[in-house]
């Protein structure tokens, strides 16, 4: 696998109207900062053609989350402009953007969950009606028409914000009649993070009732490991671990969104409405994803990436799933439309709809897909080995 | 890359045997024995800047990228040998064209003692033997017949 790197990805010109708006929802310092941040980093397109909130319990989070975000808005613009950094003016648009990203956000407390999934939740509830009017007031614009084409939410699990948070937010907009039904996107941490794991598993109460996309650190440094060639060391420095994890998942959410944004571009156009069927209440989703530079590698390689990209696992097959699929590149051939059809309903039973979305200089695949069983993740939620070690060895 | 696709690999390999025809036919049969009769440098330069122009030389270097060759290199040597072929092959066929359409003809109907013949010039293989390995390249590459297993993927080869 050596030899491909994560990257960043260019994007085309495309005028505004035709660019399908979304509401990014970021739950959490580590969803805001470093999720968003990283997919920011590959897609910077997000922060110019989303509207984004970020729902923080702490302040000093909140405002360090706001601060990234700018800094990385105004690197993006400068370079837009053809400027260096330094050499783009301070202030406008830099200075609107995080004012708007401040206006669009909300503080939910002053001094952070506590590493206390329950506290954080506390604070959301007591504040519920105030998030979800925040939330009804961006998604439609002066004249009251609905300006934003779908929601995606961003949630880390393991700690006192994101954890509950992210779910429970999920059910409210999920009962809401005209706020669109959102994708969720919450993300398992490693194992051996005793604290976290533990935290993260409060969140199965909800697994039953709310249905969330998965996306399991265990997997994504997998998914790192494979595609990098670069296997940890045994004192690999955890910042570096982490930067792997949020490597591997910017690298996918960001195809996502950027497929989610274009996606009148995509063959068929792709419509919210195509995607939100495929939630089921009950069952859990997770994302699979092909990544490669040239075109002949990912042409022999794609049905590997996908069976072994995939970003939760659950200890048998599922008999049936749902799933929509993205094909990212140019000039996809119609064979491999096929292919991909009669390949994901052997691997998770299911019949995707497929949509290409011819852009871009590598070639991607992101298939989100929905119908797992909560019971049967694996490795399963709660302190002790995972793939890490084996990995690693130890 | 063009010259690894097996469609390309076998015009490739008929349109080099056409051109060491040409080559027979026009270099070694005519003007060779022309230029030993006079021993002239200026006729030796004409046969070199001839054979240089000639569809025959396109055709052998379309012939060696596909057999013999692969990657940019082969692509790069095969339309190197189109580029040489093309101009040359209009004014050759008001001359020839009797000859071609008897050859494309012949290759339409070729008869299957001949085509086992002609594949047997490749590496030893029968045309059923290379019919049989293109079908499974294409095969192993859709893997369309492949079950896929439900297991702890290898995260590291």
């Amino acid at each position: 696998m050596g030899g491909t790197k994560i990257r960043r990805v260019g994007g085309d010109a495309m005028t505004d109207d035709m660019v399908r708006r979304l509401l990014i929802i970021s739950i959490g310092s580590s969803a805001s900062i470093h999720l968003l941040g990283g997919i920011a980093q590959l897609y910077p397109d997000l922060l110019f053609k989303n509207k984004i909130m970020i729902i923080e319990t702490s302040r000093k989070m909140f405002n360090d989350a706001i601060d990234n975000l700018a800094r990385i808005y105004h690197r993006n613009y400068a370079k837009m402009r053809g400027r260096s950094e330094e050499e783009q003016p301070k202030g406008f648009p830099t200075s609107t953007f995080k004012a708007e990203l401040k206006e669009n956000s909300i503080l939910l407390a002053e001094g952070g969950g506590g590493a206390t999934p329950e506290k954080g939740l506390a604070f959301y509830t007591e504040k519920r009606d105030i998030v979800l009017g925040k939330i009804a007031e961006l998604i439609t614009n002066e004249s009251g028409e609905r300006e934003v084409s779908g929601i995606v939410v961003l949630g880390c699990a393991g700690k006192g914000t994101g954890t509950l948070i992210t779910p429970a937010l999920t059910r409210d907009l999920m009962r809401e009649p005209d706020i669109p039904k959102p994708l969720s996107f919450v993300t398992i941490p490693f194992r051996f993070d005793k604290m976290s794991i533990e935290n993260a598993m409060k969140i199965q109460d909800f697994l039953h009732e709310v249905p969330l996309f998965l996306l399991d650190y265990e997997r994504a440094v997998g998914g790192y490991v494979y595609l990098s060639g670069e296997v940890p060391r045994k004192d690999i420095a955890i910042t570096h671990l982490y930067r792997m994890v949020v490597g591997a998942l910017s690298n996918v959410l960001s195809t996502l969104i950027e497929a989610l944004n274009y996606s009148i571009e995509c063959n068929p156009p792709l419509d919210w409405s195509d995607i939100i069927p495929i939630l089921q209440p009950g069952e859990i989703g997770t994302i699979t994803y092909s990544l490669r530079y040239r075109r002949d590698e990912f042409m022999s390689k794609w049905r590997d990436d996908l069976t072994t990209l995939l970003l939760l696992r659950t200890k048998t097959r599922p008999s049936r799933t749902r799933s929509v699929m993205i094909v990212r590149g140019v000039d996809i051939p119609l064979g491999l439309a096929e292919d991909t059809t009669s390949f994901m309903e052997k691997f998770l039973g299911s019949s995707p709809r497929l949509y290409i979305l011819n852009r871009g200089p590598d070639f991607r695949i992101v298939a989100m897909v929905h119908g797992f069983d909560p019971t049967q993740i694996t490795p399963p939620l709660r302190p002790g080995k995972g793939i890490l070690e084996r990995l690693i060895g130890i | 890359m063009l010259v690894e696709n097996p469609t390309v690999c076998l015009l490739g390999y008929y349109l080099g045997l056409l051109g060491m025809f040409g080559i027979g036919f026009e270099f070694v049969a005519l003007k060779i024995p022309d230029f030993i009769n006079s021993l002239g440098r200026k006729k030796l330069l004409e046969i070199l800047i001839a054979f240089l122009n000639s569809w025959q030389l396109g055709f052998l270097l379309i012939f060696v990228a596909t057999q013999y060759l692969g990657g940019v290199l082969g692509d790069m040597l095969f339309f190197l040998g189109l580029g040489i072929a093309i101009p040359d092959i209009p004014a050759r066929f008001r001359r020839y064209w009797k000859y071609l359409i008897a050859i494309i003809s012949l290759a339409g109907v070729l008869p299957g003692w001949l085509a086992d013949f002609l594949a047997t010039l490749e590496a030893g293989k029968s045309v059923g033997e290379v019919v049989k390995e293109i079908e499974e390249k294409v095969k192993e590459e859709r893997r369309e017949e492949e079950e896929i297993k439900w297991e702890e993927p290898k995260y590291v080869e």
